[in-house]
């Protein structure tokens, strides 16, 4: 069977449990789709409605019997106080039933009161009495369970004042103890020390009583509108206080005829002068206390809490500020009430006192609890003018700013009740504010307090969040839609459209007036040099005389190294031209070949740096050196192909023997009778190289150049290549140049024989005339509609 | 004539009449001659290769060669393997090395001899013409004088040409220092008589050739 492990106690349930049977903690997070009641509303669908007593399993067990203590007592309490004859008013029918419990602990068990702490009785309004055993005291008992029930219990007033009419002295150890004046504590609270700051600031000086020519109704209602906020002299944590302890405290039906009527025990006095006569019985034992003044025993200063020990020592200094007949003078009981009553009158109680009392002070429903006829001829500012309340009940900044003495000055804050400077807040109470303090100072404090919170978990508590801390700061900037073009940008704009409208417009192009297409006219160019070079060359024509010699030029110098080399020596014939262009070659190379041979007999060693070059001196040896009967292995011998490019060249011209052992037949090169005593590259006599590219003769220049030692280097060349091979003989690094049919020419009548060269000179001549009487006639071409249309445009404008 | 030169006079004369019908326009007679030079020319190339290069000079010493020839002929071996590799496009990156190899060493060698075989004897060249000692008269030394104020004007002038600085004018154009451009414009003569010079030349090759070809058929024919 599956099991599920209770993730907060450790408790095994079964798989399909929802809840943990021990401490009813959910078993699974709700992370993933929740079924049944517990799942998500959907949109449209409304939250089903709940009894909040249904919860009361959930709640803990400490909370359990509180509450049923609670009711228990309620239901007692109710049946005492259907008993009394002045009670109309439901007694704790609306309050919380939590706090209820909690008062009830406190009343009905002594021990469990002290259990009780100090900051929940404090919530609660439930003042910390101690009753003694050897006191039993009915009246006492009752004003402490009226402070307990926050004044609910009007029905005890008239016991109570019975029982105090009885005894003064009774009434005076029916004061609470913690509210006499004490000896300062000696260990310092930061909290009372601010509270007795404020009474200082709140009470400098006693304060007259104000005139009151009103009716006890009338002037019961004196403080609700004459006091400034109370809000704006206490500490926000005190008003929440009091707003808590409000929302807790029944609201009966409202009645504005009977607005003192609803006065508590202890503030009857307050409310109807009249009843100050007869009111010792009727003041609570707290409230008494301060009557006590230095009188006060301070048998119950142990239990006063630590926070109120610091109020004692300030009241009593402030009342020994006070002139000495108010200090000193036994007040009658009568007096007492009305200074308590002119405090309250001049709305002098701190807001943390007057939070003990009914939230509303005309609650409607409640009715006094002395209507004495007897008391309506009281002089009312007779006996206000007698009493003085004490420094920090009477202090109030309108009244105190007219008569206080000049060292007992309260501050400016304090005169125009605005709130206690922050500075003067202890630290742990600025911390305990985050919130406020980041609230903006515009926000008012009421609209703060007054925001009711209408769900979620904090649904009915005032003021927990702050009001319009996330309003926005500023209005979002808003962009306008118009376009903001200045005349310049529009001007540059249009422009541009005008400039990309006249990109998309086609131009025509003008069309070249030709009178035939380009083929026709190659066509013809080629017919016309065919039958022009061919019919003259087939003619055998002497049109053009030949080339005369130049003395000391590159043929005449190619010449006369043929006279320098030895008859029989080594001569090395590169043969590095392409086979497109061996007619040329060859006729160019046949003279000069030829008249080395027939004067010299050398013997020739042939190489190549191409690969067809060992076919084509083949060839030309066959071919026109054939009249020369040179054979191979005997007058000449090829080494064939010379691989490496410019670095095989300069590898054999280093060390010829090892670059190319072989020749082209595959047998060894330096043994024949061609090669014979060379084993260096300047062993040659003369290096004949024929090439038609001026590249292959720059590199054989450059790199065997340096090499040949004395032997001559002549070069054979092709027109197109003879050009760019000059400057090398003006430098002298070649010995001489044979360039073209027009240097082949030159050699062939320093031989004294006709050639190819002779023969080819006339067509050749009339090629190249043709060639440029065919540039002239195209240029001209050009040059006459050029005119052309310059004419017409000049007899256009 | 014996029947062999009769056919090859034949073969050769068609293949140039081939070549020569180029100037209708491209035709299939023109791509099948240039297709059979081509597959000649690569193939005379290769024979000659294996023949002349790699037989005598890597296999044959392989195979016939002692241990310390074959030893030295590892590395040709290996290398040449690799650039073999050159052929597939997945393993080309293996033939880089012999590429390295070849590349390396012949910029190397043509640096060198670029500097030592053309630019320093022809600079020395130029500076020669104004030698006075050479000269063995007055007019002699003029003639030189005059020659070399040419040649080294021309040279001068042909690299200022090729002196590419230029200003960025107010109207955006690039343009150079107003004394380079005239040297500039001089060095542009120059250079437009030497290209008229290689065009005549290779004009010249070209009409040799074609004259040659001409006595090829007058031969072949008889006609002369």
């Amino acid at each position: 069977m599956d099991t599920i492990k209770c993730p907060v106690c450790g408790e095994v349930n079964p798989a399909d449990a929802e809840f943990c049977r021990n401490c009813l903690s959910r078993l699974e997070p709700l992370a993933g789709a929740v079924k049944g009641e517990d799942a998500p509303l959907q949109p449209g669908q409304l939250p089903t409605k709940r009894v909040t007593a249904d919860l009361e399993p959930i709640l803990p067990q400490w909370l359990r019997e509180a509450r049923e203590t609670a009711r228990q007592s309620a239901s007692e309490e109710a049946a005492d106080s259907s008993s009394n004859a002045n009670n109309d008013k439901p007694v704790a029918s609306s309050k919380p039933d939590l706090l209820a419990g909690l008062a009830s602990q406190g009343k009905g068990e002594d021990h469990e009161a002290e259990e009780i702490p100090d900051w929940l009785v404090s919530l609660t309004g439930d003042v910390p009495v101690q009753k003694k055993k050897d006191e039993p005291y009915a009246g006492d008992a009752q004003r402490a369970r009226w402070v307990e029930l926050g004044g609910q219990e009007e029905g005890t007033s008239s016991n109570t004042a019975d029982a105090q009419a009885s005894s003064g002295t009774s009434v005076e150890n029916t004061a609470p103890a913690w509210m006499a004046p004490q000896e300062p504590a000696p260990e310092k609270d930061e909290l009372a020390d601010w509270l007795s700051r404020a009474n200082q600031f709140s009470a400098p000086a006693p304060a007259p009583l104000p005139p009151s020519d009103q009716p006890a109704e009338s002037a019961a209602s004196t403080p609700s509108t004459s006091t400034p906020s109370p809000a704006s002299e206490t500490p926000d944590w005190l008003n929440n206080l009091r707003s808590l302890r409000s929302s807790f405290e029944t609201v009966p039906s409202s009645s504005e005829e009977q607005p003192a009527l609803s006065q508590p025990d202890e503030l009857p006095a307050s409310a109807s002068p009249q009843s100050a006569m007869v009111e010792p019985a009727e003041i609570p034992d707290w409230l008494k206390a301060f009557d006590q003044g230095s009188s006060a025993t301070s048998t119950y200063s142990s239990d006063m809490p630590d926070w109120l020990k610091s109020i004692a020592p300030q009241s009593e200094a402030s009342s020994k500020a006070e002139p000495p007949q108010t200090e000193v003078s036994p007040a009658p009981v009568s007096s007492e009430t009305d200074e308590l009553k002119s405090s309250v009158e001049s709305t002098k109680t701190p807001d943390w006192l007057s939070s003990y009392g009914p939230a509303n002070p005309q609650t409607p429903g409640s009715t006094p609890a002395f209507v004495d006829g007897s008391l309506e001829n009281v002089n009312v500012e007779d006996l206000n003018a007698s009493l003085q309340a004490p420094d920090w009940l009477s202090g109030s900044p309108s009244e105190t700013t007219d008569q206080a003495s000049d060292e007992a000055k309260p501050p400016a804050a304090a005169q125009t009740g605005e709130d206690i400077a922050p500075a003067a807040l202890p630290s742990w109470v600025q911390a305990m504010r985050p919130v406020e303090s980041a609230l903006p100072s515009s926000i008012p404090q009421s609209s703060r307090d007054s925001f009711l919170e209408a769900g979620g978990p904090l649904a009915g508590l005032h003021g927990v969040l702050p009001v319009g801390m996330f309003r926005p700061t500023s209005k979002p900037k808003t962009y306008s839609m118009k376009l903001n073009a200045t005349s310049d940008h529009q001007t540059q704009a249009a422009l541009l459209e005008q400039v990309l409208a006249a990109e998309t417009v086609p131009i025509p192009m003008k069309a070249p007036s030709v009178i035939m297409s380009q083929r026709v006219l190659r066509w013809v160019i080629a017919v016309v040099m065919f039958l022009v070079v061919g019919g003259i060359l087939f003619s055998g024509t002497e049109i053009f005389g030949l080339p005369a010699r130049i003395p000391n030029d590159q043929t005449e110098m190619a010449i006369s190294t043929i006279e320098k080399i030895p008859v029989g020596a080594p001569v090395l014939v590169v043969f590095d031209y392409e086979p497109s262009l061996s007619g040329e070659m060859q006729t160019v190379a046949e003279p000069y070949l030829n008249r080395l041979l027939l004067l010299k007999h050398p013997r020739l060693t042939i190489l190549s740096s191409s690969p067809t070059g060992s076919a084509l001196a083949e060839s030309f040896i066959a071919g026109p050196l054939a009249e020369r009967s040179y054979k191979s292995g005997k007058q000449y011998i090829d080494l064939g192909y010379l691989p490496g490019g410019l670095a095989g060249i300069y590898d054999f011209a280093r060390n010829p023997n090892a670059v190319m052992p072989l020749d082209v037949d595959g047998s060894p090169a330096w043994q024949a009778a061609p090669v014979q005593g060379i084993t260096h590259f300047s062993d040659f006599a003369s290096v004949i190289l024929l090439t038609d590219s001026a590249e292959t003769g720059r590199v054989w220049i450059e790199q065997a150049g340096p090499m040949r030692g004395t032997s001559s280097l002549v070069v054979i060349s092709s027109s197109q290549a003879g050009p760019m091979l000059m400057p090398y003989f003006a430098s002298g690094q070649i010995n001489g140049l044979v360039n073209g049919l027009n240097d082949a020419a030159k050699v062939e009548q320093a031989n004294g024989q006709a050639g190819l060269a002779g023969r080819y000179w006339d067509a050749y001549s009339v090629g190249l005339l043709l060639a440029a009487g065919l540039i002239l006639l195209g240029g001209l071409w050009n040059i006459v509609p050029g005119i052309r249309t310059l004419g017409m445009e000049k007899d256009g404008s | 004539m014996s029947l062999l030169d009769l056919i090859t006079g034949i073969a050769a004369f068609l293949f140039t009449l081939f070549i020569f019908s180029y100037l209708i326009g491209d035709n299939p007679l023109f791509r099948l001659a240039v297709y059979i030079f081509v597959g000649v020319s690569a193939g005379y190339v290769a024979a000659v290769a294996f023949r002349q290069v790699l037989w005598p000079d890597l296999l044959f010493p392989l195979l016939t060669g002692s241990v310390a020839q074959k030893a030295l002929l590892v590395m040709p071996l290996i290398l040449s393997a690799l650039l073999l590799t050159k052929v597939s496009p997945r393993l080309t990156s293996l033939g880089m090395p012999a590429m390295a190899l070849l590349v390396g060493v012949s910029a190397a060698v043509a640096v060198g001899g670029a500097v030592t075989g053309t630019l320093l004897p022809q600079a020395g060249a130029t500076i020669n013409l104004f030698d006075t000692h050479a000269a063995a008269s007055v007019p002699q030394l003029a003639q030189m004088m005059f020659n070399g104020a040419w040649i080294l004007a021309g040279v001068t002038t042909t690299l200022v040409y090729f002196h590419f600085g230029a200003r960025t004018t107010r109207d955006g154009s690039a343009r150079r220092f107003g004394f380079i451009e005239f040297l500039a414009f001089i060095g542009s003569i120059f250079l437009a008589i030497t290209l008229g010079v290689l065009f005549a030349g290779v004009y010249s090759a070209a009409l040799t050739a074609l004259i040659d070809r001409f006595h090829f058929f007058g031969t072949l024919f008889g006609l002369h």
